[in-house]
């Protein structure tokens, strides 16, 4: 649905100029939910903003529905947006005009009298859930209203593609999760295909089906969200991944000494990483019966990503050298990702 | 009543007729070149902020040029500006004295000033709004009247308001070239004659002129500021 080949855009400021995308190829195939990640400054939102030319690339090319958006005039432009829907971080709805204008706002000029544009803004309005609000005016609706709002002004024109730049952003979580679940929903329903600009992680492993991580200008990983949350490649992606886990911040109470993760004589400090199929089984208590070590789970962090676990746990091993090691090594047999560390020998850090 | 004005502003009853006429001098010398120079300041304005860089219809040349028009009528005192466009104001108005001969000059006094009220009013629009606009396939035609005019409506009337306030005070200046008006009324008989009655009654009339447009802009920014 969305191919974007070779894709490049520099800015000149005065301070010099800035590669914000630097030779993207991507596809983006119809029907699926697609999340862009990274963090600010990555260029993924002047990349969502190549995608219906808002930003129009240096190099490369667009292609949206079959049609190389860089080669058409400015007029078969404007026509060609009206089958790509935006929304944004701060919805940038229009104050002067009431919600249901708001709504009624991207059909004038196409061919509707007022009455069917008026239909079709109430349609649009029961679909995100707001159809009392009509007559409000932006500033009287909480922030996820607006984005409602935002949503269904994006789909009145009927189009095929919806870009959400960092549309979750300025939401709080709850209200986030509400939109996200909305827009999961009419994705499915009217067959979008949707791009999804974030820097939260928690956002595409709600919704996404697969992800872009971008770095610098760059795409550095890409696939499938469950894959690239339980083997991240790039530093970058296990630091995303890392934010949605948590099972990082046990680095951050090692590295200030926290009397709860520092071993006593003998102990290990682990951290253990679960992928898809083994979380189900009783692989702790099995180690620590089979091998007679004392196993206690200091922190742990579980989380569904499409269905299937991601995440670990940190545990304080102790009992006899051997059987640790031995312990340690049954684990690692059974597919979990095994790392020591700190061990209380040493105190020195260690790779398993 | 009439006996009491008598006493307080003999030199005004003196003179009714010609104090209505000045009135009448004022108002029409403010609702023809407040019209024009609305509809010139707003086109000014609107150029302004599209062709600048980063503007919608970004065009160098024609904004530096705007830009530069702008501040050189605006560095002008009016006072010299009027005698200045004299002979611009015989080619188009047939003659450069008069009520109708203040017109002109008027027009120019103002129309600077308001392009950039304008101007500023304009740049208050968020950008993501323009975005927004650009994202559903808008042109830059419908952009600048859907959006642009449309959205800053309160801050074009507080521009208007500003705008037309200070015409009124250029009026006063309109004598210079015979253009009649309140402010002429006032030189003539309540400086050059001494009569302060008749000052202030032209102050007072000013002053309630300049209330109306005041509390008339206040209504319609009150109105549609949502």
């Amino acid at each position: 649905m969305i191919e974007l080949k070779n894709v490049s855009k520099t800015f000149s400021t005065p301070s010099g100029s800035v590669e914000a995308v630097r030779g993207v190829s991507l596809r983006i195939q119809a029907g699926e939910i697609f999340g862009i990640i990274g963090l600010s400054g990555a260029g993924k939102s002047t990349l969502v903003q190549c995608m219906n030319l808002l930003q129009r690339p240096d190099a490369g090319s667009v292609i949206v529905g079959g049609c190389d958006l860089t080669a058409v005039s400015p007029r078969e432009l404007r026509e060609k947006r009206r089958g790509i829907g935006m929304i944004f971080q701060h919805f940038n709805l229009m104050a002067s005009r009431t919600v249901l204008q708001n709504v009624m706002f991207p059909l004038r000029g196409s061919g509707m009298t007022r009455q069917q544009q008026r239909t079709r803004a109430f349609e649009l309005l029961q679909l995100v859930g707001l159809p009392d609000k009509a007559d409000a005016y932006p500033s009287q609706l909480s922030g996820g209203q607006k984005q409602r709002v935002a949503i269904a002004r994006a789909l009145a024109p009927n189009p095929r593609v919806l870009l959400c730049d960092e549309a979750t952003s300025a939401l709080d979580p709850q209200t986030t999760r509400s939109i996200l679940q909305l827009l999961r929903d009419l994705g499915r329903r009217l067959g979008l295909t949707i791009v999804v600009i974030t820097h939260e992680m928690a956002v595409v492993k709600e919704i996404c089906g697969r992800v872009a991580v971008m770095q610098s200008g760059r795409i550095v990983e890409q696939g499938d969200v469950y894959a690239v949350f339980s083997h991240p490649r790039e530093d970058i992606t296990r630091e995303l991944v890392g934010a949605a886990v948590h099972l990082r911040q046990i680095d951050e109470l090692v590295h200030a000494g926290s009397a709860a993760v520092t071993p006593g004589p003998g102990q290990l400090l682990l951290r253990l990483t679960y992928s898809a199929d083994n979380v189900s089984e009783a692989l702790i208590s099995t180690a620590s019966r089979r091998f007679g070590v004392d196993l206690s789970i200091v922190f742990g962090s579980i989380e569904l990503v499409q269905g299937a676990p991601v995440g670990g746990l940190v545990i304080l091993a102790g009992g006899e050298r051997a059987r640790l090691e031995q312990a340690v090594r049954f684990l690692i047999s059974k597919n979990v990702g095994v790392e020591v560390v700190l061990d209380g020998k040493s105190f020195a850090k260690a790779g398993a | 009543m009439e006996n009491l004005l008598q006493r307080l502003a003999p030199n005004v009853m003196d003179k009714l007729p010609e104090l209505a006429g000045s009135c009448g001098q004022t108002l029409v010398m403010l609702l023809i070149s407040g019209l024009i120079s609305f509809v010139f300041g707003l086109v000014f304005g609107v150029l302004l902020t599209v062709t600048r860089r980063g503007g919608i219809l970004q065009n160098l040349p024609v904004f530096t040029v705007l830009d530069k028009a702008v501040n050189v009528f605006r560095s002008v005192p009016f006072i010299i500006l009027l005698f200045a466009l004299i002979p611009v104001t015989r080619a188009v108005a047939g003659t450069a004295i008069g009520t109708r001969g203040a017109i002109l000059p008027l027009i120019f006094g103002t129309v600077p000033f308001f392009s950039r009220q304008i101007e500023s009013a304009l740049s208050e629009l968020p950008d993501g709004l323009i975005r927004a606009a650009q994202s559903m396939g808008v042109g830059p035609m419908g952009i600048i009247t859907r959006v642009y005019l449309r959205e800053c409506i309160p801050g074009i009337v507080r521009a208007s308001t500003i705008t037309f306030v200070s015409l009124v005070g250029l009026t006063a200046m309109a004598g210079a070239v015979g253009g009649g008006g309140l402010g002429d009324f006032a030189i003539r008989y309540g400086y050059q004659r001494n009569q302060m009655d008749v000052t202030y009654a032209s102050v007072i009339i000013l002053l309630l002129l300049v209330s109306v447009i005041q509390a008339l802009g206040g209504l319609i920014i009150k109105k549609t500021t949502r």
